[in-house]
């Protein structure tokens, strides 16, 4: 399975935002619970517009939630 | 598993089963020698069968994962069903020219419907086949 260039901290942001679920975050965002956790595992690499979206549920920049590997 | 996944898992089963129980009854020798009536009925039966299956599957998962059902294709699974399906379409384009290619050559209708029937079922398979894998991967 190909890697992709960039980790990311959904997980963390998760629990930090009093333990929302999978499916909750995938709720506000509107794609699917397994979306979420394909996102969290970097299995898949989510649109622009989905990563914003991600970003802004949490209140924070998108380099914050999606960091980049050197 | 998702609900959508079950569902091409069931789609997938039964295409295999179904139309993989018709051409391998082709290949017998009873169903070498049989009437194209024969062959016209059997593929009724087996389509009544892959059908009626997939139904009751579908009922079964519907009512098991009611909660998912209205969940709409997001981007994934869209990236999802248009890569597979462009990996199916190579095979499903291969063998229908092929198909042409044996018509000119003489093969008689009954095959020749035969095997566009199997290009069709083996392109739908693969596409299916691949959802799942991509399901699987990512």
């Amino acid at each position: 399975m190909k890697k992709l260039a960039f980790n990311n901290n959904i997980k963390i942001l998760r629990f930090m935002s009093n333990e929302m679920t999978q499916a909750d975050l995938g709720e506000k965002v509107g794609v699917t619970r397994q979306t979420i956790a394909a996102i969290e595992q970097s299995k898949y690499s989510p649109s622009l517009e989905v990563a914003f979206r991600i970003a802004h549920i949490f209140g924070r920049p998108l380099d914050e939630v999606f960091i980049w590997k050197d | 598993m998702s609900f959508r996944e079950k569902m091409l898992w069931v789609a997938f089963i039964a295409m295999i089963g179904g139309f993989g129980f018709y051409f391998l009854t082709l290949l017998t020798p009873i169903g070498q020698n049989a009437s194209p009536d024969y062959y016209l009925g059997l593929l009724f039966f087996i389509i009544g069968l892959t059908i009626g299956s997939m139904l009751v599957a579908t009922l079964i998962l519907f009512i098991r994962n009611r909660s998912e059902v209205t969940f709409k294709e997001d981007e994934r699974d869209r990236n999802i069903h248009k890569a597979a399906t462009q990996i199916a379409y190579y095979p499903l384009l291969l063998g229908v020219w092929g198909s042409g290619a044996l018509f000119h050559n003489g093969v008689s209708t009954s095959i020749m419907l035969n095997i566009l029937l199997a290009v069709l079922v083996g392109a739908e398979s693969i596409r299916l086949g691949y959802q799942i894998f991509l399901y699987r991967q990512a």
